[in-house]
């Protein structure tokens, strides 16, 4: 199986081209309707999906993580890998897909991971909404008034 | 725990299929032929566990191997490198299957223009 940090099937040396086969996809859904279009859009290939296509080089240096990198990790260890998991890491990847492309591109590694996390935990109704809402605020107040 | 469809040293192609969510058939592989390299086990389904469900029955596992060159055209490195792939058994099918609904929408016109052009 492929690690979950990792990126499954990436072959940086590959050469940079898009397959044919994506040509083809698009030069049909320009010949059709809007509607046709954009199921053509949700057919291709996904964001993450990106093994083989062009990309700038990748920096190998090891960096040290911010505390609260760790507390991501930790957060997704309880959750996901204990004896009484809430959820799976199939869905912890599939949440993270589901960004979508602009916001998988903003956020960073442990940004995505949070964001998927608190997005499980609202659908499984670990979190309310309003609850969090409320937290998230309250945290902030209090941030304000130490920066005072 | 499922049996094998396949055995080892049998030569398959990865379904050629897009389907809008979670997978883990890398997009590079799709519509390629391959040659099994070892059975991998049988796991529960990851595109069902994505979604919170059981993903049982579980699904047999595999390493297949492809010719870098044959995944990417205008591959450089050295002519017979490879590449092994995990992928699981409800994206393959037998190499000499050539099932239409298994294309990628637009190759069709495409193959069909090239065959065209060498006659």
């Amino acid at each position: 199986m492929d690690g979950f940090t990792g990126v499954p099937g990436r072959t940086p040396s590959s050469p940079q081209t898009p397959s044919p086969r994506r040509v083809g996809v698009v030069h049909e859904s320009r010949a059709s309707t809007r509607r046709r279009a954009a199921l053509d859009y949700e057919r291709m290939q996904r964001h993450h999906d990106m093994g083989g296509l062009p990309a700038g080089p990748i920096d190998l240096d090891p960096h040290p993580h911010a505390p609260w990198e760790k507390r991501v990790n930790a957060l997704l260890t309880l959750l996901a890998r204990g004896s009484t998991p809430l959820f799976t890491v199939d869905e912890m990847r599939r949440a993270i897909e589901d960004l979508g492309p602009a916001e998988y591109d903003r956020l960073g590694y442990y940004e995505r991971w949070i964001t998927a996390i608190t997005r499980i935990l609202l659908e499984r109704g670990v979190l309310t909404v309003d609850g969090l809402g409320r937290k998230l605020a309250e945290v902030s107040e209090r941030r304000m008034k130490a920066a005072r | 725990m499922t049996p094998h469809r396949f055995a080892p040293g049998e030569r398959v192609r990865v379904r050629a299929a897009e389907p809008p969510g979670h997978v883990r058939t890398p997009h590079y592989t799709r519509g390629h032929l391959g040659v099994i390299e070892s059975r991998a086990g049988s796991f529960a389904n990851p595109e069902e566990l994505a979604y919170g469900r059981s993903g049982e029955p579980s699904v047999p596992l595999y390493r297949v191997r492809f010719e870098q060159k044959q995944l990417w055209p205008d591959y450089a490195g050295a002519p017979h490198d490879t590449i092994v792939v995990d992928i699981y058994e409800h994206w393959l099918e037998p190499a000499e299957a050539k099932s239409r609904r298994t294309t990628r929408p637009g190759t069709d016109k495409i193959k069909a223009r090239q065959r065209r052009s060498k006659r």
